[in-house]
């Protein structure tokens, strides 16, 4: 397999902790040029991480790359990500793609028209544990889908940013946008984009003028609920929840590559009762980035799919809608 | 064993409706399966589940995840290590062997993977006059078949390890059934207790020899890791200092 040449633009902390390392450790992939708005910084990551070419301007990469991973503020997506799809470059895009399901539109009809690739880089899909509850309702282990639950949470300023854009009050910023996209999107994805309703409350303990906690209800077609919730003052339990009328599983959203389960319509569970899956750790960028570059070089579907990001972005925009940033 | 498994699932297309009928052949032999489906476990995904006995979990094939019915049938021959190699044995063979005890993976497959229907099937030959004649017993458990088929190959039910291992660990009844019917002499099915005790200390001996390899190659892997180590918290240090400064 013959590597792409690939450029990152934007040099924060989810590029250097986690897009950089799994780039340059995916044999798929030559990572050629770091792009970032402050060339002195561009230039000390490109030290650490021992790529020669750094720039400023995202412009730069066009025939320069084959495909870039786009890590800047989420207001910007749109903007950069737009110009190197037109322009024949594949885009594996952080979330929340847009700011907005009409932009996401936009977006990939760009790549539709330019003939080139785009993914929203949904990472917690990546997940061995997530991909292993995907795999098991696919399989209709668990019946039908009945109750979901999952949260994300941890005080703002404890995980690592270097821009600050997520208080204020901008388009893309918030606790929806920054942790409630990754629950919004599991819940799509893992029940088959099947969600009729969506209420919210969200509030800003801070004065931010932006939501700080929310928590998020979805109604699905055929009658299950999934609970959402997001904080940006205090941990939540990250455990993913599932239950059917055919079994149940629990895992961590992010955690353990492990998972608990019983299915009433697996022979496993019927003979020996509830299963603990102990999975294969790996981490979920370098399978996130391992997929997308696989995908384009292959022309493959990719995991992360068109209607399901614009489905979860009109559902952000309903909890908006709702007053979430009242 | 073939021809009780080809009678049974000949039984079974005569009896029940359109059934779909699925063979798993570890013998991997020259046998005809008619028109049933031949399934191969070394093929497909294997998953691995927590075990209470086995220290690498069971690795268990992906059809386990979904649902059937089914029926294990197996010959009964006498083993260097187990005394009888009956049912318990045979529904171990779809779980890989790894560095564990054997009767430890022969525990996991009777509480995880075992059969709705056990039928174990030999040939009688001596006691029985000069003309080999066939048997076969079944049961719903496979535990209950083996204890009975080590009584009637002479041997006392806990002489059997399998079967001892798993009355530590699960409730079974290993006591003689009180049917009153005769029981057909399965001589020749079982070792000497003096035969089967080398056999296991032998067997035990294999198997803590196993365990030290094991240790000896992760503790070595652990060394070579040292460098690597040490590297990266040397960057990390350099890292460290040069945003200090």
């Amino acid at each position: 397999m013959t590597a792409l040449r690939i450029g990152v633009v934007g040099c924060g902390a989810v590029s250097t902790l986690f897009h950089i390392p799994a780039l340059k450790a995916c044999p798929a992939a030559n990572l050629t040029t770091l792009i970032d708005s402050d060339s002195a910084h561009a230039a000390a990551v490109g030290k650490r991480f021992r790529v020669a070419d750094t720039a400023t301007d995202y412009r730069q990469l066009v025939g320069a790359v084959d495909a870039a991973v786009v890590a800047t503020p989420n207001a910007t997506h749109a903007e950069v990500a737009t110009y190197l799809l037109e322009n024949g470059v594949h885009v594996l895009c952080e979330k929340p793609l847009a700011t907005s399901a009409d932009e996401a539109r936009a977006m990939y009809a760009a790549a539709h028209g330019a003939g080139t690739r785009l993914m929203a880089a949904h990472s917690r899909r990546f997940g061995a544990s997530i991909l292993a509850v995907k795999d098991l309702l696919g399989r209709g282990n668990f019946g039908r889908l009945e109750r979901m639950t999952m949260g994300l949470g941890s005080v703002y300023g404890d995980w690592p940013q270097r821009t600050d854009f997520r208080r204020q009050r901008v388009a893309g910023a918030g606790v929806l946008y920054d942790l409630g996209i990754h629950l919004i999107d599991l819940a799509v994805w893992l029940s088959g984009n099947r969600c009729s309703d969506i209420s919210c409350r969200a509030v800003d303990d801070f004065g931010w003028q932006t939501e700080t906690n929310a928590e998020v209800h979805l109604a699905l077609q055929d009658g299950g609920e999934v609970f959402l919730a997001c904080s940006y003052t205090h941990p939540l339990d990250r455990t993913l929840d599932i239950r059917g009328s055919g079994g149940w599983t629990k895992t961590s959203v992010d955690g353990a590559p492990e998972l608990v389960f019983h299915s009433e319509r697996s022979r496993l569970c019927r003979k020996g009762g509830v299963q603990r899956l102990v999975l294969d750790e790996a981490d979920p960028y370098h399978v996130q980035v391992q997929h997308f570059l696989e995908s384009v070089i292959e022309g493959r579907e990719f995991i992360v799919r068109e209607d399901e990001i614009v489905a979860g972005l009109t559902l952000l925009e309903r909890c908006y809608a709702e007053g979430a940033r009242a | 064993m073939a021809d009780t498994a080809r009678a049974f699932i000949e039984l079974l297309e005569k009896r029940a409706p359109s059934p779909r009928i699925s063979v798993i052949d570890h013998t991997q032999g020259p046998a005809d399966w008619g028109s049933s489906e031949i399934v191969d476990l070394s093929g497909g995904t294997r998953l691995r589940f927590d075990s209470a006995c086995l220290v690498d979990g069971a690795q268990i094939h992906e059809l386990w995840l979904s649902d059937f019915a089914l029926v294990t049938i197996s010959d009964l021959v006498n083993s260097a290590s187990q005394a009888i190699q009956g049912m318990l044995d045979a529904q171990a063979l779809v779980l890989p062997k790894g560095g564990g005890r054997d009767v430890a993976r022969i525990r996991e497959a009777y509480v995880s993977l075992g059969s709705d229907l056990c039928i174990l099937c030999g040939e009688l030959t001596g006691a029985l006059g000069a003309t080999p004649s066939r048997w076969w017993a079944m049961s719903r458990d496979a535990a209950a078949l083996d204890a009975a088929a080590a009584r009637a190959s002479g041997l006392t039910a806990r002489s059997v390890p399998a079967l001892r291992y798993l009355s530590r660990c699960e409730v079974v009844d290993l006591l003689p059934a009180s049917s009153g019917a005769p029981t057909p002499q399965l001589e020749g099915h079982g070792r000497s207790t003096w035969s089967l005790g080398a056999s296991r200390f032998l067997y035990e001996l294999g198997c803590a020899g196993h365990a030290v390899g094991q240790d000896c190659t992760k503790a070595w892997r652990n060394l070579q890791r040292t460098p690597d180590f040490l590297r990266r918290r040397w960057e990390d240090f350099r890292a460290s200092r040069g945003a200090g400064g």
